[in-house]
């Protein structure tokens, strides 16, 4: 996996690729110089953003109830987009992690629309594996921190350099994204945190490998949406000694709302191969985790569009396990078997405010238990 | 493995070139060609004539980051049937530049009924130039004009609606789009059409 050409080649075409586009509009935008005035500059430009602070205690990352608590403004993310034309965009948003300690993009493209529900999309991207890794502002979800299904199976915030389509039919039931993006990097995959260390993210990302990645979603007008994720692709990069390693990805979900009710439920399972494996180390051949969850808006913000305050209790039960299947010969790590029940209470003021409060108890399968309480306050705009 | 992934990219890539070099040159024409405003926002500027019509669908929920922007507009542009989306902060709003039907109920529909994403419609405006007209049960309608499409219409409080066949320029409150029956208008502002 060392042919370096043939990488950058692809990655040449892609550039090309959304280049073309590119020109294509501005010799449109050219030709339409005699049509009325566009927008006013500061028009096509809108700002968005969210953020969170939390309180865990104790911290998060710990099976040690003694642990001490910790207070954090874990994200705060802020965004925008320009519209060049109507059908050509700019989306970006930066994540100030951590109280800006730790600057990440999360994630910045061009979109351009080839049909009214077609469009294509290049630069970095949010991968659509999962429920929540585009679309994880906090006020969508009700626990504190994210589920750690999808923290430790499915890397969530997992973004890579690509490009591809978005597309959906026109009555809104179903909806795609299928992307090309550079590969996830096998030599940060850990037997705790499974491929989680393997996102390269968007600055200076090997690009030896590639992968595929593409996302189903079909919603009902009953309140029914099932959806399906999956990835495929190399991970070695051609990194000395290691051998090939490639990465795929499975994943179902499924959410039901009506009357106040939401029922989610998750399953992901992550299957590495190929002859490097074995030099990873404890990294599990096969992760897998899945989760359920049920929550009740006891103000029934459903029932009328004046109402905007909503008061959800919600239950969940996580089970995922990052060393669920080993290479041969390589023993599994009884810490990486993880069981997690959550529940409490999530009051929205706003559809775009949330405070929480939320309480989790952990085992391991080397009978480490850990109970953890949290708070926080979070927002969207 | 890795080759043949490598062999798709340029499948791939080679097929999005080809597909973005044969739009047709409609597809990236410029921004909207009047009014300057967007939903929510705009800088002030002098009044331009008006599009023949808009619809304003005011919402509620996730409209900020990129893929919910996304979803929005794909669900709104195909079904406006040759309208032009524009996102604001909390609301969505569709011009048609010319005289043309204007579906309006798919319009609505294709984001009311949407679930799949923490997203309600909460409100539709609706602005257009046509006539009042008085049918053969006595109703009155809202007539677009150029087009025979109409859509029963009512005064709102305060407002009053002209003769029949008087040109008009109407904002009118889009009503009974969350029941299966006829959607009717309840006019909030009348003009003379320009």
């Amino acid at each position: 996996m060392t042919a370096t050409y043939p990488a950058t080649l692809a990655l040449l075409c892609s550039l090309t690729a959304f280049a073309g586009g590119f020109l294509v509009c501005v010799q449109a935008a050219r030709a339409e110089e005699g049509a009325p005035t566009p927008p006013a500059p500061e028009s096509r430009l809108a700002f968005h953003g969210y953020g969170e602070v939390h309180y865990n205690n104790p911290a998060l990352g710990t099976m040690t109830s003694s642990a001490p608590a910790e207070a954090d403004v874990h994200r705060f993310v802020l965004g925008w987009t320009y519209e060049f034309t109507p059908n050509l965009r700019l989306d970006a948003e930066v994540d100030y992690e951590h109280a800006a300690r730790e600057l990440e993009l999360e994630y910045a493209h061009l979109d351009f629309d080839l049909l009214p529900t077609l469009t294509a999309r290049a630069g970095s991207l949010l991968l659509p594996v999962g429920p929540l890794n585009e679309f994880h502002e906090p006020p969508t979800y009700y626990s504190v921190e994210r589920p750690y299904v999808q923290q430790y199976v499915i890397p969530t915030t997992w973004q890579q350099n690509g490009l591809g389509v978005v597309g959906r039919t026109a009555s809104g039931a179903l909806a795609y994204r299928a992307y090309l993006v550079t590969g996830l990097d096998a030599l940060g995959f850990s037997a705790l945190e499974g491929i989680r260390g393997g996102r390269t993210g968007s600055g200076e990302a090997k690009a030896e490998d590639l992968a595929g990645v593409a996302r189903v979603e079909y919603a009902t007008t009953g309140g029914l949406s099932v959806a399906a994720s999956g990835y495929y692709g190399g991970a070695d990069h051609g990194a000395p000694g290691l051998g090939d390693v490639t990465v795929g990805i499975g994943e179902a979900d499924a959410r039901f709302r009506r009357g106040g009710l939401d029922l989610r439920g998750v399953f992901a399972r992550v299957v590495l191969d190929g002859a490097g494996l074995v030099s990873l180390g404890d990294v599990g051949r096969v992760m897998q985790g899945f989760y359920g969850e049920a929550a009740y808006d006891f103000l029934r913000r459903d029932r009328s569009p004046e109402r905007r305050r909503a008061l959800f209790l919600f239950a969940r039960f996580e089970r995922f396990d990052t060393n669920e299947e080993m290479p041969d010969g390589v023993p599994a790590n009884p810490e990486a078997e993880r069981t997690v029940l959550s529940g409490g209470l999530a009051f929205l003021p706003i559809e775009k405010v949330s405070l929480k409060a939320d309480y989790e108890h952990w085992e391991d399968g080397a009978n480490a238990q850990v109970n953890r309480f949290n708070l926080a306050a979070a927002f969207e705009f | 493995m890795t080759c043949l992934l490598r062999f798709r990219a340029l499948v791939a890539t080679t097929a999005l070139l080809l597909l973005c070099a044969s739009l047709p040159r409609e597809t990236c024409a410029a921004a909207p060609t009047s009014g300057g405003s967007r939903v929510a926002g705009s800088a002030a500027k002098a009044p331009a004539e008006p599009p023949f019509a808009r619809v304003y669908l005011a919402l509620r929920g996730c409209t900020s980051c990129s893929h919910c922007r996304t979803s929005i507009r794909q669900m709104v542009r195909g079904n406006a049937k040759g309208g032009q989306a524009t996102l604001g902060e909390d609301g969505v709003e569709v011009r048609y530049a010319t005289a043309r039907a204007v579906p309006l109920r798919e319009v609505i529909r294709s984001l009311a009924q949407s679930r799949l994403h923490d997203l309600s419609v909460v409100d539709v405006l609706f602005e257009a130039t046509g006539t009042v007209a008085t049918g053969a049960d006595g109703a009155r309608r809202f007539v677009l004009a150029g087009t025979g499409q109409s859509f029963p219409i009512a005064p709102g409080t305060g407002v009053r609606l002209p003769a029949a066949g008087q040109p008009l320029r109407i904002v009118a409150l889009v009503d009974g789009w969350r029941s299966k029956g006829a959607i009717k208008l309840v006019a909030r502002e009348v003009r003379p059409a320009a």
